[in-house]
């Protein structure tokens, strides 16, 4: 049942994770392996490595005693004050936020295509259960989650090249590159200042690469609401509703449907910390800009700064979308108690 | 200790052999993870080429052959035998994800099941730790740990073990705790043993033989997980020499629309592995699930 006592505890438990994630990253930055002012700055060489180190030292407050340190290093977590990019000097919180954006709009658009479809294939399956159609759903869905996701991207945009999408306009140039908005999203920005152009533009270029990213959720959701759906189907008040001779589409959407909500729910939140690798190679082999490209620039550049606001970032999101999805599970489940 | 190990390799022999009976995809799965594990094994030492395969030769007048006699799976744009690098690449991969599976299962169960016999305030503790790493994105820990370590392959394994081990300590926690109200259990406590002493001789035998069943069906994600990491951002490679699955499909991929063989082979081997590992746990689960087990067309 959801109570508003539970929402606070769920929304205290995310703070406190928060402020772990955040001692994580305290630890990291302040006690790194040799010197952490020489890791901050990043590894730097040549005749300005003296002054930068003597920088970051002074940033990082290495003199201070370390209470302080814990103190200043938090209050700069929240006012989103998270350092210099050593790659693109630049403040990392403005770096991140805006190709996590860009990342995070195709995850969004390819579970916007996997929960639909995946929804259809298991109920599919799991009313012909032992069946045909069953063993088809079942070993697709097997074979589309664990092919890496490198083989799928490659294998659409193979498929693209012979078959000369270039009359969408994909060989072209993109007419967005100077373009941007309040969100990052290229697709939500063009509809909120209403250019039509710039959103078939980018929602053409965006469309191979979320059904390359679905099919990874397409493998695992379809697999998992087979199972759930089938188990729902022995339960007591479905047979009834069937014993009751109501028709099969009111019994699989009335009676069965509202039971696996939860489940999908829980599983959107925790595939959300797999997609993110995914996106990443998705993001490489159709060459779009977002995290996997600053991340894989600030690795060979040893930029610090950027890779920890990746993570902190990264997994403050992962923790909302966690909460989230413990929210809607109280929702609809009145037998989850915390 | 020995009779322990011995229940549950006769258990999770039992499942095995039961499914083994039932399902012909469980019979083709074991299969090919056999295939792989052995050649794996002896990659190295029946490798055609082996100094292309170790990436100390190279050809450049032969680069990009389509596959032959000669070249089974053809040759890539620095003329080395791509069957050749799939055998030496094989090894590191298996050897790093056995692993990675080991490490994280062993931790997995001693910190779940020690937080569920162990004090209130241990058990809240470590709860909330293992929700906190969670949290934690591989990739982004990997690309972390690779700065702070210089870019040591030892820094994607210790990125995956930080983010696996949770998932199996909370399985261990909530099965262990299933047990600690049990008899067994709760008798040798009164006496006064060690925890360890209960953990090994008395929980974990008991909830080890479906946590080893789901392990092994993790090792094809976690062989996945690992490509993908090197395939991104070839952390720990040396130099492109080396032969490592992801870096090679990496470097094949400006060659795709002239030469796909240099991407298909290694990317259907990583596909191969990570799908016969997952239907090898599925069909498991399959055949122990009371209602999967059966089948049942619907009458309405």
């Amino acid at each position: 049942m959801l109570t508003l006592n539970y929402i606070v505890k769920r929304f205290f438990i995310s703070i406190l994770l928060i402020l772990g994630i955040i001692a994580i990253t305290f630890l990291l930055t302040q006690f790194a392996p040799g010197d952490p002012a020489v890791i901050w700055a990043g590894k730097p060489r040549g005749p300005g490595a003296t002054a930068a180190i003597a920088r970051a030292r002074e940033y990082l407050g290495l003199n201070l005693p370390i209470y302080q340190r814990l103190v200043l290093h938090t209050y700069r977590f929240f006012t989103g004050n998270w350092g210099l990019s050593v790659e693109f000097k630049q403040p990392v919180f403005n770096l991140v936020v805006r190709n996590f954006a860009a990342s995070l709009e195709i995850t969004v658009y390819s579970f916007i295509i996997a929960i639909p479809l995946s929804l259809w294939l298991g109920t599919k399956a799991s009313l012909s259960r032992g069946g045909f159609a069953d063993k088809c759903i079942y070993f697709a869905s097997v074979v589309l989650a664990g092919m890496p996701r490198f083989l799928v991207a490659a294998l659409i945009y193979i498929a693209l090249y012979i078959v000369g999408y270039s009359y969408l306009g994909l060989r072209v140039a993109p007419i967005y590159t100077t373009f941007s908005g309040p969100t990052g999203m290229i697709t939500i920005d063009s509809l909120l200042l209403g250019r039509l152009d710039i959103f078939v533009d980018a929602f053409l270029r965006l469309i191979p690469t979320a059904i390359a990213l679905s099919t990874y959720p397409i493998g695992v959701l379809a697999r998992v609401i087979r199972v759930s759906l089938s188990e729902t189907f022995e339960e007591e008040y479905v047979r009834q509703a069937i014993s009751l001779g109501l028709p099969r589409k009111i019994v699989v959407n009335n009676y069965a449907y509202p039971s696996i909500v939860p489940v999908v729910a829980q599983l959107v939140g925790l595939l959300f910390s797999y997609m993110i690798l995914e996106t990443m190679v998705v993001e490489n082999v159709f060459s779009r800009e977002g995290l996997g490209t600053i991340i894989s620039r600030a690795i060979s550049a040893s930029d610090f700064p950027l890779v920890i606001g990746a993570t902190v970032f990264t997994a403050i999101v992962l923790i909302v979308a966690n909460t989230l999805a413990d929210i809607v599970q109280a929702l609809t489940n009145p037998r989850v108690q915390l | 200790m020995n009779s322990h190990i011995y229940a549950v390799l006769k258990d999770i022999g039992l499942m095995i052999k039961r499914t083994w009976r039932k399902r012909l995809a469980f019979r083709l799965a074991c299969l090919l993870i056999a295939i792989v594990v052995v050649l794996a094994v002896l990659g190295p030492h029946i490798a055609p080429y082996p100094r292309q395969g170790m990436g100390i030769e190279i050809d450049r007048s032969k680069a990009l052959r389509p596959p032959s006699f000669d070249h089974l799976l053809g040759t890539d744009s620095l003329g080395r035998d791509i069957l050749s690098r799939i055998l030496f690449a094989l090894n590191r991969a298996i050897t790093t994800c056995v692993i990675v599976i080991a490490v994280s299962l062993i931790l997995g169960i001693f910190i779940g099941s020690y937080a569920a016999i162990g004090s209130r305030i241990l058990e809240v503790l470590i709860s909330y730790l293992i929700e906190l790493f969670l949290a934690l994105p591989s990739v982004l820990l990997a690309a972390l740990l690779s700065i702070l370590m210089g870019g040591t392959y030892e820094s994607i394994l210790i990125a995956l073990i930080i983010t696996w081990f949770p998932w199996y300590a909370r399985i261990a926690y909530l099965q262990a705790r299933s047990l600690r109200e049990l008899d067994f259990v709760r008798i040798p406590m009164y006496y006064g043993l060690s925890k360890w002493y209960v953990i090994q001789k008395h929980i974990a035998p008991n909830i080890v033989a479906p946590m080893l069943i789901e392990a092994l069906s993790d090792t094809g994600s976690v062989v996945l997980e690992i490509s993908t990491i090197t395939f991104l951002f070839g952390i720990g490679i040396k130099s492109i020499e080396e032969p490592d699955l992801g870096m090679m499909i990496a470097y094949s991929l400006r060659d795709i629309t002239t030469a796909p063989w240099t991407f298909v082979a290694p990317a259907v081997i990583l596909a191969l592995i990570a799908i016969s590992f997952t239907l090898f746990g599925e069909m498991i689960y399959e055949e122990y699930h009371p209602v999967l087990k059966k089948r049942w067309w619907l009458w309405f």
